[in-house]
């Protein structure tokens, strides 16, 4: 074997050797954690948007539940941006001189829909079906988190497959009642009891598994397959 | 010898990350360029003649008119119409409307009704109220009183009148018939008809049961509230 080392190599020099590794390596691991920030995922930034409208008065305050307004999310994979109209089933009596909502009228009069910006965008080569969500009991604020307190809008989660797969493995431990799907205060605070559906309180341990069995949730292996998102 | 080939796998090295870190920036996975709905941040909008599939379904003439029954003669559109006044427009447009059994184009089941409910309570409580008496969250904000379903020019209609008015609007009402199938807006209307059943009924209508729980909770609470006009109505 020749001599791998020159004559003049110590220690120091060595030591670097270990040391660049090393730094190779955290400079990757930075770069993989700052992947996960929200300088790169977004969350927490509330998004301008055309019109400033407020979950937070509209679910927090005025208790509207998000059907009203996303009325295909139980049905179809899109949760469904109301039609201007919707937004003109109040406003056309209340606020109907507001400076804010001039854009709402304008696309009232015009036809033309209002262009909002999405906050939650999946990449385009991820298959995601908000019904089945829905139907499954997973509710909205599992992943939406409490849009009730959000004046404007921003995500919560990192929407990364990470982020994903933490509930594809473990459907047990986010799992809700499906009467309780827009609550936004989830889990529920343990004097709460539904007679039907948790009388003794909400458990998550005990409710969550038996949850999973009475909706016929797939197996782990199902909802693990590449090819159950990405189709 | 060797220190050369080092450099030169040191400068590809470098090479490759820079490359690396250049492709990572691009999104052309994230955004392919294929159409999906909200791409541009709302609905396209449909070409002139175009109609979107499934929206033909929101106001269908067939699927709820029952066996042998002519459409033209069913049911009525008409004390709608005199009702209403709005009603005059929204009778020409609006879908024959079956008086099936018990005026329902299907049979009540407890299903059914608790569907309305749901439904109810999603669409219609903003302004209705949780019992229907028109005093709902949107109404304290301002809006124009919502209707009682309590009154009596209510309780009197026919569940016609209720799904034209869904399907057609009244007053300053707009229509719902984009945030209601079909099916869930009779659905609905059965839960109206429990609602008027609550606020009408008498406490002689009542289980033992239920009865011994009413008193109870009046005993609890010793004040208000002794609205209980004639019993039931026809429903």
């Amino acid at each position: 074997m020749p001599q791998l080392f020159h004559r003049s190599t110590n220690t120091l020099a060595r030591l670097s050797i270990v040391l660049g590794i090393l730094l190779a390596g955290g400079v990757l691991l930075i770069l993989l954690q700052a992947n996960r920030t929200p300088y790169v995922t977004q969350a927490f930034v509330p998004r301008e948007q055309p019109v400033q409208f407020s979950h937070k008065h509209h679910v927090g305050d005025d208790g509207i539940d998000c059907r009203y307004c996303h009325t295909s999310v139980e049905s179809t994979a899109t949760a469904g941006m109301p039609a201007t109209k919707t937004c003109m089933n109040c406003h056309s009596q209340l606020f109907s001189n507001s400076q804010y909502l001039e854009i709402v009228r304008e696309s009232w009069r015009s036809g033309q829909p209002i262009k909002w910006t999405k906050v939650h965008d999946l990449p385009d080569f991820v298959y995601f079906n908000h019904s089945i969500h829905v139907n499954k009991g997973v509710g909205c604020s599992s992943c939406h988190g409490r849009v009730d307190l959000m004046p404007l809008m921003w995500n919560v989660n990192t929407l990364q497959m990470e982020w994903c797969l933490e509930c594809h493995r473990n459907p047990e431990k986010f799992i809700r009642p499906k009467s309780k799907i827009t609550e936004m205060e989830w889990p529920p605070s343990d004097k709460d009891k539904d007679s039907k559906d948790y009388p003794n309180g909400w458990n998550q341990a005990v409710d969550g598994p038996r949850l999973v069995k009475e909706y016929n949730v797939q197996p782990v292996t199902v909802l693990t397959s590449c090819s159950t998102c990405h189709r | 010898m060797l220190r050369n080939r080092l450099r030169t796998f040191g400068i590809a090295a470098c090479l490759m990350a820079i490359a690396f870190v250049g492709t990572a920036c691009r999104q052309d996975m994230h955004d392919n360029p294929k159409y999906k709905p909200y791409r541009d941040g709302s609905i396209r909008e449909l070409p002139e003649g175009v109609v979107a599939r499934g929206s033909l379904a929101l106001n269908p003439p067939a699927p709820f008119i029952q066996k042998g029954q002519a459409p033209a003669t069913a049911a009525s559109p008409a004390p709608a119409a005199a009702d209403a006044g709005a009603g005059a427009t929204a009778a020409s447009t609006s879908v024959p409307i079956p008086a099936g059994e018990d005026g329902f184009p299907f049979k009540i089941t407890k299903e059914i009704v608790e569907r309305g409910q749901n439904r109810y309570n999603i669409t219609c409580l903003p302004c209705h109220g949780q019992l229907g008496d028109g005093n709902g969250m949107i109404v304290m904000r301002g809006f124009r009183k919502a209707s009682s379903y309590h009154q009596d020019r209510l309780v009197k209609a026919p569940t016609s009148y209720f799904y034209d008015v869904i399907t057609n609007g009244f007053g300053a009402m707009s229509n719902y018939a984009d945030q209601l199938s079909p099916e869930d807006r009779w659905k609905v209307i059965a839960y109206i008809r429990v609602l008027q059943t609550s606020q009408h009924a008498n406490a002689t209508d009542l289980t033992e049961v239920d009865r011994k729980k009413l008193d109870e909770a009046e005993h609890k609470e010793k004040t208000k509230e002794g609205s209980h006009s004639s019993g039931g109505h026809s429903n």
